[in-house]
C-alpha cells in the first residue's frame, strides 16, 4: 500500500512579461513504510518583492517538521498535527522575520498531511485542496477546501500576517484515495464556480498519470500540462499542482470516473456562464425600466391629488369672488353702479330718468309728465314716480364731458306747476 | 480522453467601467479632427488591444457611461460586457456635462454587476472607473456634492479604484474631488495611448493585499497606486 505523488510548478505569463521571478513554491515528501505523504504548496504575493522567498521557506521547512513527526509519532490526532502545524509555521515566521519583515514575504499556505486512513489539511489563503474519498460501496467524493479572498479575487490571506491563525481552515478527510493541491493559476482548470469539480480535467489527468505509475514521469507530465499554452488564455500567474494517487486507483479497485462533488456549487449550472451573466445585466436594466416607468406613473397618481386641491381652491375663490362682486352691486352706492342697477333693478319708488340728450329734453311734455285729467288716463300714479324719480343728465357728445349731474326734482309740484312745465317746454329745454 | 484546457470563464473578473464627457465641448476641433473624433478613436484602439491580450480578453469586463451626448443627460450607454465581446459604439458629442448624475450611474452599474458575478460564483478585481472629461460639472450643486460624496465613500471604503482624467479645458480642481487619485492631464488628447495603458494595467493585476501597492506598466505620475 503507498501513495503515488507527483508536482509541477511554472512561471506565469505575466511574471514574465514583468521580470518578476515565479513566486509559487512547491514540495512534497512521501513515507512509503508508513503509506504516508505530506505535501505542501505556497503561492507569494505577486505584489511583495521577496515573496518567492516566504513561500519557499515555507514549503521546506514544512515539509521537513512534518515529515519528521509524521516518522516518530505513531498516535497522531487531529490536535496534535495541527499543535504541530502552527510550530512549524511559527518557525517559517521567525526564520523570516531573521532577514526582514514579514511583510516582505507575504505567500498563501497549503499543506497536507496524508495518512493511511485520513487526510489533514491547513490552509491560509487562495489556492485549493481537493480530496477524493471513498465509501464501503466504492463511491468516490471530492471534498474542497475553497480559496479564501477579500471582497475582490486579488485580495488574499497569508501566513506572514498577524491574524495568520484566523484564517487557518482545517479540514479533516476519512479514507482518502486521491488528492489535488493547486496555486490560484491551477484552480479554474480543476474548480468552476456554477458547475462544480472540472471532471472534464481530472479525470484525463488522474487517467494519465495511473498509466505511468512512476513519480518523475509524472512529475514531467504534470508539468507539461500546466505549462500548456492552452492555459495562458486563462490565467496569466504563476501555476502549481501537486497530485497524490492511491495504489486502490493505481490499479483499478476505485474508479476516478465515479468521483461526484461533496459540495456542489449552489448557483445556477449553465454551460455558458458568460450569457448568464449577460442575460442577469439585462433583466435588471430592464426591471429598472419597468421601475422607472412604475414610478413615473406613481408621481402622476400622486400629483392627482394636488391638482384637485388646487382646483377646488381655484373654484372657492372664484365663488367667493363672484358673490363680492353681487354684493358690491347691489349693496355699495356708486354712480356707476347705480347706473347699471337702474338698468336692472328698477325699483318703482326710486328710479331715475336718464337724459342723456337732447332727443330726451325734447320729449314732449305728455311723455314726461302727464297731465291729470286732461291727457292722462292715470295721472296720479305718473305724478308720484316724477316725485321722487332722480334725473340724471347725459351732456350731449359734442359738449366737453362732464359728470353725470342728478337732479332732484322738486318732491311737492302741484297741478299747476305741471301745468305750467307742459306749456312752456322751450323754457325746460333751456333749464335742462 | 483528454483533458479539457478549455473554461467557460476565467473564475475572476476585472471590471472597468467608462465614465466619458459627450458634451458639446467635445467637439472643439483639435489636431487629427475633434476631441470625441479621438475618443472614439481611442476606443477603437481599446478594443484591439483587449483582443491581443490573452489575460485581458478573458478577464476585462467594459461598461460605458456617456455624459452630455444628445440627449445631454447621463445615460449607461454599454452596459457590462466581456472583453472579447466589445464593439465601440460612435459617441455624438453635444449638450451640458451631468458629470455627478454620470458617476452615480457608473457607481450603481458596478455594485449592480457584482452582485451578478456573486451570484454566478465568479471572483472579481477590486472595479476601476475611469473618468474623462473636458470640462465642468453642469449638475445642480446639491447632486454634484451628492455624486463627489458617493465617489469618495466607494473609493475610501476600497469599493472602486477612481481614475479621473481631464482633457484639455477640464475644471481640474472640481474634477479633483471625485478622488484622491490626482487628476491626470490627457495631453495632445492622446486617448489611444490611455487606453493602451488602460489594457496592459488592468492585464498585469495580480493577486494582492488590502493596501498593497502594484507597479504599472508605464512611467506615469502615478504609477505606483494604492490598489
Amino acid at each position: 500500500m503507498t501513495w503515488f505523488v507527483s508536482s509541477a510548478v511554472a512561471q506565469g505569463i505575466s511574471h514574465k512579461a514583468t521580470n518578476l521571478p515565479c513566486q509559487d513554491s512547491v514540495a512534497h515528501k512521501t513515507i512509503a513504510t508508513l503509506n504516508s505523504s505530506v505535501a505542501v504548496i505556497s503561492d507569494g504575493a505577486g505584489s511583495v518583492p521577496r515573496s518567492q522567498e516566504g513561500s519557499r521557506t515555507l514549503v521546506e521547512v514544512m515539509c521537513a517538521i512534518l515529515g519528521a513527526y509524521l516518522e516518530t509519532e505513531k498516535n497522531i490526532t487531529k490536535d496534535s498535527i495541527t499543535s504541530i502545524v502552527k510550530i512549524g509555521i511559527n518557525q517559517v515566521r521567525a526564520k523570516l522575520k531573521e532577514s526582514g519583515d514579514l511583510s516582505e514575504f507575504h505567500a498563501t499556505a497549503l499543506v497536507l498531511i496524508q495518512l493511511p486512513k485520513k487526510i489533514f489539511t491547513f490552509h491560509i489563503g487562495d489556492g485549493s485542496l481537493n480530496i477524493g474519498s471513498y465509501d464501503k460501496k466504492n463511491n468516490i467524493t471530492i471534498t474542497r477546501s475553497e480559496p479564501e479572498n477579500g471582497e475582490f479575487s486579488n485580495e488574499t490571506f497569508f501566513f506572514t500576517e498577524d491574524a495568520w491563525e484566523q484564517h487557518m481552515r482545517i479540514c479533516e478527510v476519512e479514507n482518502p484515495c486521491f488528492y489535488l493541491l493547486c496555486s490560484d493559476g491551477i484552480d479554474p482548470f480543476i474548480w468552476s464556480g456554477s458547475s462544480g469539480t472540472r471532471f472534464d480535467f481530472i479525470i484525463p489527468l488522474i487517467t494519465k498519470l495511473i498509466t505511468y505509475k512512476n513519480e518523475q514521469k509524472g512529475d514531467i507530465f504534470l508539468h507539461e500540462v500546466i505549462t500548456d499554452p492552452r492555459t495562458d488564455s486563462v490565467t496569466s500567474d504563476d501555476k502549481s499542482l501537486i497530485v497524490g494517487i492511491d495504489e486502490k486507483i493505481l490499479y483499478g479497485k476505485l474508479d476516478v470516473k465515479k468521483a461526484y462533488d461533496q459540495k456542489p456549487p449552489k448557483q445556477v449550472n449553465t454551460k455558458d456562464v458568460n450569457q448568464s451573466i449577460q442575460q442577469s445585466l439585462q433583466q435588471i436594466v430592464n426591471d429598472k425600466k419597468k421601475e422607472s416607468i412604475k414610478s413615473k406613473s406613481v408621481i402622476v397618481e400622486a400629483s392627482l391629488p394636488k391638482r384637485n386641491i388646487k382646483l377646488i381652491a381655484f373654484m372657492i375663490s372664484t365663488i367667493f369672488f363672484l358673490i363680492l362682486v353681487i354684493f358690491t352691486l347691489l349693496f355699495v352706492k356708486n354712480p356707476i353702479l347705480d347706473e347699471v342697477k337702474s338698468k336692472f333693478f328698477k325699483s318703482p319708488k326710486k328710479s331715475e330718468i336718464v337724459l342723456p340728450n337732447k332727443e330726451n329734453e325734447k320729449l314732449p311734455a305728455e311723455e314726461a309728465i302727464a297731465v291729470p285729467g286732461k291727457d292722462s288716463e292715470i295721472p296720479n300714479a305718473r305724478l308720484e314716480v316724477k316725485k321722487e324719480a332722480e334725473v340724471k343728465i347725459e351732456q350731449p357728445k359734442s359738449k366737453p364731458p362732464k359728470k353725470d349731474e342728478k337732479i332732484i326734482l322738486p318732491p311737492k309740484p302741484n297741478f299747476s306747476d305741471a301745468l305750467k312745465n307742459s306749456n312752456s317746454k322751450e323754457k325746460n329745454e333751456d333749464t335742462d | 480522453m483528454d483533458i479539457n484546457f478549455s473554461v467557460e470563464n476565467s473564475n475572476q473578473r476585472t471590471p472597468c467601467i467608462l465614465v466619458l464627457d459627450a458634451s458639446g465641448s467635445m467637439q472643439t476641433a483639435c489636431e487629427g479632427g475633434t476631441r470625441i473624433g479621438q475618443l472614439n478613436a481611442g476606443l477603437e484602439a481599446l478594443k484591439h488591444e483587449l483582443m491581443s491580450d490573452a489575460t485581458a480578453r478573458t478577464r476585462v469586463q467594459l461598461a460605458i457611461v456617456v455624459v452630455g451626448g444628445p440627449s445631454s443627460g447621463a445615460e449607461l450607454l454599454m452596459n457590462w460586457t466581456e472583453a472579447m465581446e466589445f464593439q465601440p459604439i460612435p459617441i455624438r458629442a453635444d449638450g451640458a456635462t451631468p458629470l455627478g448624475e454620470g458617476l452615480m450611474v457608473a457607481l450603481d452599474s458596478i455594485e449592480q454587476l457584482k452582485t451578478v458575478l456573486r451570484q454566478h460564483g465568479v471572483s472579481y478585481t477590486r472595479p476601476w472607473m475611469m473618468v474623462i472629461t473636458d470640462g465642468e460639472a453642469t449638475d445642480p450643486d446639491s447632486l454634484w456634492s451628492q455624486a463627489v460624496q458617493l465617489c469618495r465613500d466607494a473609493e475610501y471604503s476600497k469599493k472602486v479604484q477612481i481614475w479621473p482624467i481631464a482633457v484639455d479645458g477640464a475644471n481640474i480642481g472640481k474634477l479633483q474631488e471625485i478622488s484622491t487619485t490626482p487628476v491626470k492631464s490627457l495631453t495632445g488628447l492622446r486617448f489611444p495611448e490611455l487606453f493602451l495603458w488602460l489594457t496592459g494595467t488592468l492585464s498585469t493585476l495580480s493577486r494582492t493585499r488590502p493596501g498593497d501597492s502594484v507597479q504599472l506598466p508605464s512611467t506615469d505620475p502615478w504609477s505606483s497606486v494604492k490598489v
